[in-house]
C-alpha cells in the first residue's frame, strides 16, 4: 500500500533534480555540499528533502572520516536500490541516463 | 561581525535547534560547513549554507514539537489563549467598569441589569476558555457550550440595539464588544463539540 502510495505520488521538481543527480552517478556517493552545487539548490532545501528520502528508505548514507586532522567525518549520501528504481519511474526513462539503468546487483 | 562570524554563529544555533532524533543529520549540515569553510573567500556561501541549515534545524524542531499544521482549529494552548484574551479581554473590562460603577451606585439603575447581562459573556468566555487550556482533556459541560452562544446573541442584540440608536454608530467597538467575543465563542464551541477525546490532540502545550 505504501510503495504504491510512493508510486502514485509525483515529486517535486526540487526532489526530482536530487534524484536527477543522484541518478547520474548512482554507485557513487555523494556530499551534501555536492549535491547543492549539482542541483543549485539551497542547503535550506536539500536536507529535509535528503532527510525525507533517508525516511522513507529511498537513499543510504554513511560516515566518512576526514583526511584532515581535527575535522569531523562527512555524511556521504546514494539512493537505495528501492531509490534507484523510485527514480527511474520518477524521471522517467527518456531522461533518466543514456545508459542502460543500473540494478541491485550494483549495490553488492 | 563578519560574513564568516555570522555564518558560524548560526550554524551553532541550527545544531542546538535540531532535535535529539535527528542529531546526526546536524552533524552532518556542521560537517560540511566546514568543509565549505576551509575554501578560499567562502563567507558568502558560508553564510547560505548556515542560513538554510538553520531554516532546516528550526522546521524540523516545530515537527518535533508536533506542532498542527493541517487543521485550523488544531491550535497551541498559548496561540488559543492569546485568541481569546483578544476576543474577551475588552468585554471582560467592560463588564469590571460596569460592576463597578454599579457597586458604587454611578450606574443608570435601570440599564444596569441589562449592561452587566450583555457583558457577562467577557468573564464567562475567558473562564471557558482558560478551562480548556488548563483541562485539554476535559471536555466542556453541555450547560457551558449552551449557555455562551446564548450570552452572545443576547451581547449582539443588546449592543446592536444600542448601536442603532446612535447617530454615528462605531463598527470598531462593535467589532470588539459583540463580534469578536461571538467568533470567539464559535471557536470554543467547535472545540467543546468534539469532545474529550478529540480535544486532547487539538490542543497542545
Amino acid at each position: 500500500m505504501t510503495a504504491r502510495k510512493t508510486r502514485s505520488r509525483r515529486c517535486s521538481p526540487h526532489t526530482l533534480a536530487i534524484l536527477a543527480a543522484f541518478a547520474q552517478q548512482p554507485t557513487q556517493w555523494q556530499y551534501g555540499y555536492d549535491l547543492v552545487q549539482l542541483t543549485g539548490l539551497s542547503s535550506g532545501t536539500l536536507y529535509p528533502i535528503l532527510m525525507r528520502l533517508g525516511d522513507r528508505g529511498l537513499m543510504e548514507s554513511r560516515w566518512k572520516p576526514s583526511p584532515e586532522r581535527g575535522r569531523p567525518p562527512r555524511h556521504l549520501y546514494r539512493l537505495s536500490p528501492r531509490g534507484l528504481s523510485f527514480a527511474q519511474l520518477q524521471l522517467g526513462e527518456a531522461d533518466y541516463r543514456r545508459s542502460p539503468p543500473l540494478t541491485a546487483a550494483h549495490y553488492a | 561581525m563578519n560574513a564568516s562570524a555570522l555564518a558560524a554563529w548560526l550554524m551553532r544555533r541550527a545544531v542546538q535547534l535540531m532535535p535529539a532524533a535527528r542529531c546526526d543529520w546536524a552533524e552532518a549540515m556542521q560537517a560540511e560547513f566546514e568543509a565549505l569553510c576551509s575554501e578560499a573567500g567562502s563567507g558568502a556561501r558560508a553564510l547560505r549554507w548556515a542560513s538554510g541549515c538553520l531554516l532546516t534545524c528550526l522546521m524540523e524542531r516545530m515537527r518535533s514539537m508536533n506542532m498542527p499544521t493541517r487543521s485550523p482549529l488544531g491550535l497551541s494552548r498559548w496561540i488559543l489563549g492569546a485568541e481569546m484574551l483578544i476576543a474577551f479581554g475588552p468585554l471582560t473590562w467592560l463588564f469590571g467598569v460596569v460592576v463597578m460603577l454599579d457597586l458604587r451606585g454611578r450606574a443608570p439603575g435601570e440599564f444596569s441589569a441589562l449592561l452587566i447581562s450583555a457583558t457577562l459573556l467577557g468573564p464567562a468566555g475567558l473562564l471557558l476558555a482558560a478551562r480548556i487550556i488548563a483541562l485539554p482533556r476535559v471536555a466542556p459541560g453541555r450547560a457551558a457550550r449552551w449557555a455562551l452562544p446564548g450570552l452572545a446573541a443576547w451581547t449582539l442584540l443588546v449592543y446592536g440595539a444600542h448601536l442603532g440608536r446612535l447617530p454615528s454608530p462605531d463598527w470598531r467597538a462593535l467589532m470588539l464588544i459583540a463580534v469578536l467575543p461571538a467568533i470567539a465563542v464559535a471557536h470554543l464551541c467547535v472545540l467543546g463539540a468534539r469532545g474529550e477525546r478529540s480535544l486532547r490532540p487539538e490542543i497542545r502545550g
